[in-house]
């Protein structure tokens, strides 16, 4: 289930525990990149495939949480499996609602930590294809004109021809031709699918505070 | 011998006695001449007989006049021998025979110059004795005229003066004084030699009818006396004489005229010079003085070797109005009343008439004295209070004195004490009494003598001393004292020196409980300290133990492999080991801190303790978020102090950067540690942070106990640091760093201070 050149980036600033962590890891068939800290992780080269990321809270400098918050406002981010060395609940709480796959106290069992890992590596699975559609489907709405994104957020609120002209100052007609060159653009062939699309690029609906 | 008791047996015959004057007068003619030829150069020895007692007043003023006299008048010196025959009381003439067998004994071998023979009344055998005892002498006598008609035959070695009381001129000078006097009471012994007197006042009374006399010549003393008190006072008593009274009791005129004279209600005239003074008036008196002094002029002119029988006897009695003035005022007899020529005796000198200056000046001398007086009792009272206050003073401050609890003591420049306070006394079991002017040596003994000896000459030589010793204690052993001695200089000369010895052995035992107890109040606070810290220790303690079992884990699958990589196994076993070697510091590093023992210096390498204490902290400080740089000098010299108590330091200082560096919006909170060396050559640590600083009023305050800004703190981390720092010499400080942040520092001295 898991893809074999799955990689486990492991960051952890005290060297005996990312070396043994490591070493566990990859006695158990992962391809582990180990950083000394968030820096270094931050620095690495980017590479594709399926991963995840087994982060230490606490570490000097840029801490486990404050990469973590990072990595989240980007579009896309890793699945992170915490480690602390702490019992520290709140902390583990926290993590998870900002969305950590898992949170784990040393010392970390085996099956604990491989739980984790291919638990991370398998949403990864997921939401990296669900990220790569996104990113095909956002192509090609950057497609459309202004006009024609403008229609297309009153098209998905369910708003008739009529009423979306009305709101846009247009006539009928106007809107009639955008539509057809939304559907043509984004390759389409009904509303329902143009909501989908909108959906899973994340488009929002016009405000339609006078309807 | 021979001549004496022939002299003797005829003295006691009346009959013969003119036989005896005249054959002792042929060995006075005889010897007399002999005695011519002397050394002028020689003592005059000059012996005076009195037939009456020497408790006979008069007998003193002839005596008087006639030595002064004598002794003024002649160069050569004088010896008076003065012999009493007291014949007037003693008459028996068995008591005149032994007297003149004890002169005759006594002067046996002596050369008498001049016999002076004074003769009163008494047909006494002492006008024969110059003549029987000392044949070849010559004699000036002083003589009553009844005496000398009698018994005197005047011979060519003999000469003398004549005198004789004058009843009738007394009476009459004091019927002259007196011209109120309407009865005149004669008083007298019922002695025969007063008969002629009494028979000239018996004459004159007849040419006084209007005065009634009365002769009270056979009464008693007593009745006298009584009768005498009760007389009317128109009355006067004019007294002759009482020897005895018609009892036979025996008295000394002047004496019975003293008595007379007190009891009499009426005053009382005399006629003897002798009687003034004792209360009698006076009256026409023989001078007794002037019959010394005309004794004594001719005495002169036989011892200038003038024949004595070729001077004529002087027979012109020295009768004087003389008064006693106190007796005129007590019976109102003015000056006016008396007879020209009245001598005046006990006259106190008229002051205002004769020295009016004199009273004046003495008059304003009295104000002013009495002004000084006043003054003088005014400062006295000021004194006396002034006194009191510094008696008072004086006994606060020997109660101070006494009541220190320390040993005081002032010693002379003789090594003796001249004074001690209580506890002095009761340390040495002794009273100040018998301390003082012991010698030092004496109190302490040999042996805590020789401790003292070398401050003791130092002090003595003008140093001041402070010293520790042990003083032997008579009952409680040798105690630990501080003794200090002052000099007492004074004009550059060393008098002594102030000792001031305090008991400092509960002081001794006292610090030494007090480093016990710092001891074990560091050790509390470590342990506060490891449990503050038990979740970062866990965590510390966690990576290895962590990494353990991952490498066990992983050991193991590598092993389940269908062929294992041994060499990735080889590095499992390695790394598990490492990993339990760490652990197993940490542990060590962690009892280390938490052992409770008695600090220990050795030499330590600041740099290695201050990674020591990192490696302990190190999850901490991250916990913290907090980033430490540090710099560390390198080749530093050791310092000398307790390796757990410095991390202690450390520790106590790293936590509380970290926390006032909480809630900071510092990014990242730093914690810079730097050793170095200083100019003194010290070795010091500094640790800065990056928190608010410190406030300029809190600077030294948070060294102080409870002092603390933290909400869980108890406020004694500071407080033992410091503490703990000078126990071990160093020195601890804070300052704000002029980036911001506060900085502590800490010093030890070193070996090598460049």
């Amino acid at each position: 289930m898991t893809e074999p050149r799955a990689t486990v980036f492991l960051v952890d600033d005290d060297a005996d525990v990312r070396r043994s962590m490591s070493r566990l890891l990859r006695s158990n068939g992962l391809h582990v990149e180990s950083f000394a800290s968030a820096h270094d992780f931050l620095n690495r080269e980017h590479s594709g495939g399926n991963a995840c990321l087994v982060l230490d809270i606490r570490m000097p400098g840029l801490s486990g949480t404050d990469l973590f918050k990072e990595l989240c406002t980007a579009d896309y981010s890793l699945p992170v499996v915490f480690v602390t060395g702490h019992g520290d609940i709140s902390t583990g709480v926290d993590a998870m609602k900002e969305g950590a796959v898992d949170f784990l106290t040393k010392p970390i069992d085996e099956e604990q930590l491989l739980n984790a890992v291919h638990a991370a590596l398998s949403r990864d699975a997921v939401e990296h294809e669900k990220h790569v559609e996104a990113n095909h489907i956002r192509k090609r709405l950057r497609e459309l004109t202004d006009r024609e994104h403008e229609v297309l957020t009153y098209v998905i609120t369910g708003m008739l021809n009529k009423q979306i002209a009305y709101a846009l100052g247009i006539s009928e007609k106007t809107v009639q031709i955008h539509r057809g060159r939304v559907t043509e653009k984004l390759g389409v062939s009904s509303v329902v699918e143009i909501l989908r699309l909108a959906e899973k690029a994340g488009v929002r609906p016009a405000s339609t505070s006078n309807s | 011998m021979r001549a004496f008791d022939h002299g003797v047996k005829h003295v006691l015959l009346r009959r013969r006695l003119v036989l005896a004057v005249h054959v002792g007068c042929l060995f006075l003619i005889y010897s007399g001449w002999c005695a011519a030829d002397e050394n002028s150069q020689a003592p005059l020895r000059v012996l005076v007989l009195y037939d009456e007692g020497r408790d006979l007043k008069g007998l003193d003023l002839v005596k008087e006049g006639f030595e002064t006299t004598l002794l003024a008048e002649t160069e050569r010196p004088v010896e008076f021998y003065h012999e009493y025959l007291d014949a007037s009381r003693f008459q028996e003439e068995e008591h005149h025979i032994l007297f003149a067998d004890y002169l005759k004994t006594k002067y046996a071998k002596m050369r008498l110059d001049l016999v002076v023979p004074v003769i009163h009344t008494r047909m006494s055998l002492a006008s024969h004795i110059p003549r029987d005892l000392f044949p070849d002498v010559p004699i000036v006598f002083a003589s009553s005229p009844a005496s000398r008609a009698e018994t005197i035959t005047p011979v060519s070695m003999m000469t003398g003066v004549l005198f004789r009381i004058d009843a009738v001129k007394g009476l009459k000078t004091a019927l002259a004084v007196r011209p109120q006097t309407r009865r005149v009471i004669v008083v007298a012994g019922p002695d025969k030699v007063h008969s002629k007197s009494i028979a000239g006042i018996v004459d004159t009374a007849s040419s006084h009818p209007g005065i009634a006399f009365e002769y009270w010549t056979d009464r008693t003393g007593p009745q006298i006396l009584d009768a005498a008190a009760s007389l009317p006072r128109d009355s006067l008593v004019y007294y002759l004489e009482l020897y005895r009274d018609s009892e036979g009791a025996s008295y000394l005129p002047w004496q019975f005229g003293q008595s007379l004279a007190e009891a009499a209600s009426v005053p009382v005239f005399g006629v003897w010079e002798s009687y003034l003074g004792t209360g009698v008036v006076g009256g026409a008196v023989v001078s007794l003085s002037s019959l010394g002094v005309e004794t004594a002029r001719l005495a002169l002119r036989v011892l200038n070797s003038e024949r004595a029988s070729a001077i004529p006897v002087i027979d012109t009695p020295s009768v004087i109005p003389m008064f006693d003035w106190r007796a005129m005022q007590r019976w109102d007899i003015s000056m006016a009343d008396l007879p020209p020529g009245s001598v005046v005796r006990f006259r106190p000198p008229p002051l205002w008439e004769t020295h009016r200056m004199l009273v004046i000046a003495g008059s304003t001398w009295t104000v002013i004295l009495l002004i000084a007086l006043v003054t003088l009792a005014i400062q006295r009272l000021h004194w006396r209070r002034v006194e009191a206050q510094l008696q008072q003073s004086e006994q606060q401050l020997r109660l101070v004195a006494d009541s220190m609890p320390a040993l005081i003591a002032y010693v002379d420049s003789g090594q003796r004490y001249l004074w001690v306070n209580k506890t002095y006394e009761d340390w040495w079991k002794q009273r100040h009494a018998t301390m003082k002017g012991k010698h030092i040596r004496e109190v302490l003994g040999e042996e805590g003598f020789a401790t003292v000896r070398r401050h003791v000459e130092a002090v003595l030589a003008g140093k001041s001393v402070t010293f520790e010793t042990i003083m032997p204690h008579p009952t409680s052993g040798p105690r630990d004292v501080l003794v200090n001695y002052v000099p007492d200089v004074a004009e550059d000369v060393v008098r002594g020196f102030f000792a001031l010895i305090s008991d400092i052995t509960d002081l001794h035992h006292a610090r030494r409980q007090a480093e016990h107890d710092r001891a074990a109040l560091a050790h509390a606070l470590r342990l506060s300290t490891a449990a503050e810290l038990t979740t970062s220790l866990a965590h510390e303690l966690n990576q290895p133990l962590n990494a353990i079992l991952n490498n066990a884990q992983a050991g193991l699958r590598f092993l389940g492999r269908k062929a294992p990589d041994l060499k990735e196994v080889e590095e499992v076993f390695a790394d598990i080991v490492a990993n339990d070697k760490r652990a197993g510091d940490i542990i060590h590093r962690l009892r280390a801190l938490l052992r409770r023992d008695l600090p220990q210096c050795e030499a330590l390498d600041i740099n290695d303790a201050i990674g020591d204490v990192l490696d302990i902290l190190h999850s901490e400080v991250i916990n913290q978020g907090v980033l430490v740089e540090t710099d560390l000098a390198a080749h530093l010299p050791r310092v000398q102090c307790d390796r757990i108590q410095l991390q202690q330091i450390f520790i106590n200082l790293i936590i509380n950067a970290q926390q006032a560096m909480k809630g900071v919006q510092a990014d990242p909170c730093t914690l810079f540690i730097k050793t170095a060396k200083d100019a003194e050559g010290r070795v010091v640590i500094h640790l800065q942070d990056t928190g608010p600083g410190i406030e300029e009023d809190m600077r030294e305050r948070i060294f102080d106990p409870f002092k603390t800004t933290k909400a869980g703190g108890m406020g004694m981390g500071l407080t033992i640091s410091r503490s703990i720092a000078e126990a071990n010499n160093g020195t601890l400080w804070a300052e704000n760093a002029p980036e911001g942040g506060a900085r502590f520092s800490l010093a030890f001295p070193t070996g090598d201070q460049t």
